[in-house]
C-alpha cells in the first residue's frame, strides 16, 4: 500500500508547474539551443580579410629611431615559422654594436584561426625562465586621438647566457589589446563584417648581469614606431572591416 | 524540536524522481561537453581526477544524505530561472563568442537550477560541495591554462631547485621548465618532458580538498578556515610533488624514461594533500581510528 502511495506521489510531483517548466526548458535546450546557436554562428561569422600590404614589404626605413648606425635583415628561415599557422608574417632583426632588437609580426584573418601563443608561454618551451611579466603603457601620441596610450605586455626572460626583454600587443580589427582573451572577445563581438588579428612583438637582448632598462626602452621605441606603420599601411582600416 | 519539519517518504520519493528526471535532461543537454570531458579524462594524469570526481560526488551525497533529505522542499520556480541563466551563458559562449571552457562551466548553474527546481533552496545550499567538485573536474582549455600557470609553475620550479640545492653535494640549475642537477659530478634532469610539470595536479589536489572539507557537516568557521587554507595547501602539495620527484630521481639514480618517480611523487603528494586538509578541518590528524575507540563506540550503540 505504502509503496503504491509513494509511486503515485512521485508521479503526482512530476506534474508540478515548476518541474514541468524546468523539464521543458531542458528539452528545448537539448534539441534546439545547440543547433540554433551553431546556425547563428555560421550565418553571422565574420569573414576573413586580406592584409592591405604584405608584412614582407614592411618598410624599415620608416622607423625613425632605427636609421643611421642601425642595420636590419629579414629572417628567412621557413622552418622557424612552420607552426605559426599563417603565411603572413615577418621577423626583422636590427643591429647596432651590441644591441640586436627584433620585430616579429604575424597576421591572421580567419575567425577560426587560433590566437597565437604569447612569448611568456612560448619562450618557456625553448628554455627561457620568466623573471617578470606585467602590463605597461606606451605613450603613442602619433596614434591619438584613438590611442594616445597603448597597453602592452612586458615579459623579462632569463636565458642561460643572456637576458631578453619582450613587449607585445595584439591588433584586432584595428583595436590594440594585450591578451589573447581580449582578442577572442573582439573577434566574437558583433559589429564588423570582416575580422583580422595580429600579434606584434618587439624583443631585445641584454647581458646576463646587465640592466634590462635599455632593452625595455628599445622594445618600447620599436613597438611604438612599428605600430604606426602597421596601422597606417598594412592592416585593413575600419571602413574595410565594415564594408559588405 | 518544535519547528522541525517532518519529511515523509512520499516527499522524498517525489523529490528524487524530479531530480532524477531533471538531471537526466541536463546530461542530455550537455552530452557533447560531457562526452568530450570523458574522452579527455583517461588521456593524462593531469585529467585523471575527472574519473574520480563522479565517485567523490556520489560519496559526498551519501555522507550528507540526512542533511540533504532534511532540507527537501517541493522545489522552487527560481530553479527554472537559474537553468535559463546557465543556458544563456552557454549560448553566449557558443555565439557570438566562442569559449569552450565557458560552455562547460555553464553546466554548473544548469545543474544547480535542476536541484533548485526539484528539491528547493536549502537542498541546493547543501549541494554546493558537489557542484564545486563538478566545477573542479571541468578541464580548462589549454590556452587559458598555459597562461594562468606561468607564475605558479615558475615559482614552484624555482623553489624546488633551491630546496634541492640545500642538500649536500647537489647543484641545481634551471633552464626553461627543466631542473638540471649534478650529484658527485653525475648530471641529470628532473621531470624531463612532462608538460606542465611544475603545476600538474592542482585540480586533483583541489578535489581532494573539497572532498575532505565537506565529507562531514562541519561548523561554518571550520569550512571558511579550510577553504581559505585550500590554495596554500594545493600550492604546497604541488611543490612537494616536484620535490619528491627530484629526490627519487637524484637518490635512486632513476633515468627520465622510468615512470616510478612520477608515480611515487603523485601518490605521496596526494596523500599529503589529504593529510593537510584533514589537519585543517579537524585540528588533528585522525588518519586511523584506534581499535579501543571503535569497540567503545560499538558498545555504546
Amino acid at each position: 500500500m505504502d509503496e503504491d502511495k509513494n509511486i503515485i506521489g512521485a508521479i503526482r510531483s512530476l506534474l508540478s508547474f515548476r518541474f514541468l517548466l524546468s523539464a521543458l526548458i531542458l528539452v528545448l535546450a537539448a534539441n534546439v539551443l545547440r543547433p540554433g546557436m551553431q546556425t547563428l554562428n555560421k550565418r553571422y561569422m565574420k569573414k576573413p580579410i586580406a592584409i592591405r600590404r604584405p608584412l614582407k614589404e614592411f618598410d624599415v626605413s620608416r622607423l625613425p629611431s632605427f636609421q643611421n648606425d642601425w642595420t636590419s635583415s629579414v629572417v628567412q628561415s621557413h622552418d622557424l615559422f612552420e607552426d605559426i599557422g599563417t603565411d603572413e608574417y615577418t621577423m626583422i632583426v636590427f643591429k647596432k654594436e651590441f644591441q640586436q632588437p627584433a620585430l616579429y609580426v604575424t597576421y591572421y584573418s580567419n575567425p577560426k584561426d587560433k590566437v597565437p601563443h604569447t612569448p611568456d608561454v612560448c619562450h618557456r618551451q625553448s628554455g627561457a625562465v620568466v623573471r617578470e611579466m606585467r602590463n605597461i603603457k606606451l605613450d603613442t601620441p602619433e596614434l591619438a586621438p584613438e590611442y594616445p596610450q597603448v597597453q602592452a605586455r612586458l615579459v623579462i626572460l632569463q636565458r642561460s647566457d643572456y637576458g631578453q626583454a619582450v613587449i607585445y600587443c595584439f591588433c584586432v580589427e584595428g583595436k590594440l589589446r594585450y591578451s589573447r582573451e581580449q582578442v577572442r572577445w573582439i573577434i566574437g563581438k558583433p559589429g564588423n563584417h570582416y575580422t583580422y588579428f595580429s600579434k606584434i612583438e618587439a624583443t631585445s637582448d641584454y647581458p646576463i648581469h646587465g640592466d634590462e632598462g635599455e632593452a625595455i626602452e628599445t622594445c618600447k621605441t620599436l613597438l611604438r614606431e612599428a605600430l604606426l606603420i602597421l596601422l597606417a599601411e598594412h592592416f585593413p582600416d575600419k571602413k574595410q572591416l565594415k564594408a559588405r | 524540536m518544535p519547528n522541525e519539519q517532518v519529511i515523509t517518504t512520499e516527499e522524498i520519493t517525489g523529490a528524487l524522481a524530479r531530480l532524477f528526471v531533471l538531471s537526466a535532461l541536463c546530461v542530455w543537454a550537455f552530452w557533447p561537453e560531457l562526452a568530450n570531458i570523458a574522452s579527455l579524462a583517461p588521456k593524462t594524469s593531469e585529467t585523471a581526477h575527472i574519473l574520480v570526481a563522479p565517485v567523490a560526488i556520489l560519496l559526498l551525497v551519501y555522507h550528507r544524505r540526512r542533511a540533504l533529505a532534511k532540507n527537501l522542499t517541493k522545489g522552487s520556480v527560481w530553479g527554472a530561472v537559474l537553468i535559463v541563466a546557465g543556458l544563456a551563458f552557454y549560448a553566449g559562449a557558443t555565439w557570438p563568442f566562442s569559449y569552450g571552457y565557458a560552455r562547460s562551466v555553464a553546466m554548473v548553474p544548469v545543474f544547480a537550477g535542476a536541484i533548485l527546481a526539484a528539491c528547493g533552496l536549502r537542498t541546493l545550499k547543501s549541494s554546493v560541495p558537489m557542484l564545486l567538485l563538478l566545477l573542479l573536474s571541468l578541464p580548462m582549455s589549454t590556452g587559458l591554462n598555459a597562461r594562468l600557470i606561468i607564475r605558479p609553475e615558475t615559482y614552484t620550479i624555482a623553489t624546488t631547485a633551491k630546496a634541492l640545492n640545500q642538500l649536500p653535494g647537489i647543484d641545481t640549475s634551471i633552464e626553461g621548465k627543466d631542473i638540471f642537477f649534478s650529484l658527485s659530478r653525475s648530471p641529470g634532469v628532473i621531470a624531463l618532458g612532462e608538460s606542465n610539470r611544475g603545476v600538474r595536479l592542482l585540480f586533483a589536489f583541489g578535489i581532494v580538498g573539497v572532498f575532505v572539507i565537506f565529507s562531514r557537516i562541519r561548523p561554518p568557521w571550520r569550512v571558511v578556515a579550510a577553504l581559505t587554507a585550500a590554495v596554500p595547501i594545493v600550492l604546497f602539495c604541488n611543490f612537494l610533488r616536484l620535490l619528491c620527484w627530484g629526490l627519487v630521481v637524484i637518490y635512486a639514480g632513476i633515468g627520465p624514461a622510468n615512470a616510478l618517480p612520477r608515480n611515487i611523487s603523485a601518490v605521496s603528494s596526494l596523500f599529503a594533500a589529504y593529510g593537510l586538509f584533514l589537519l585543517v578541518c579537524t585540528g588533528r590528524l585522525n588518519l586511523f581510528v584506534k581499535v579501543n575507540e571503535q569497540e567503545n563506540s560499538i558498545n555504546t550503540h
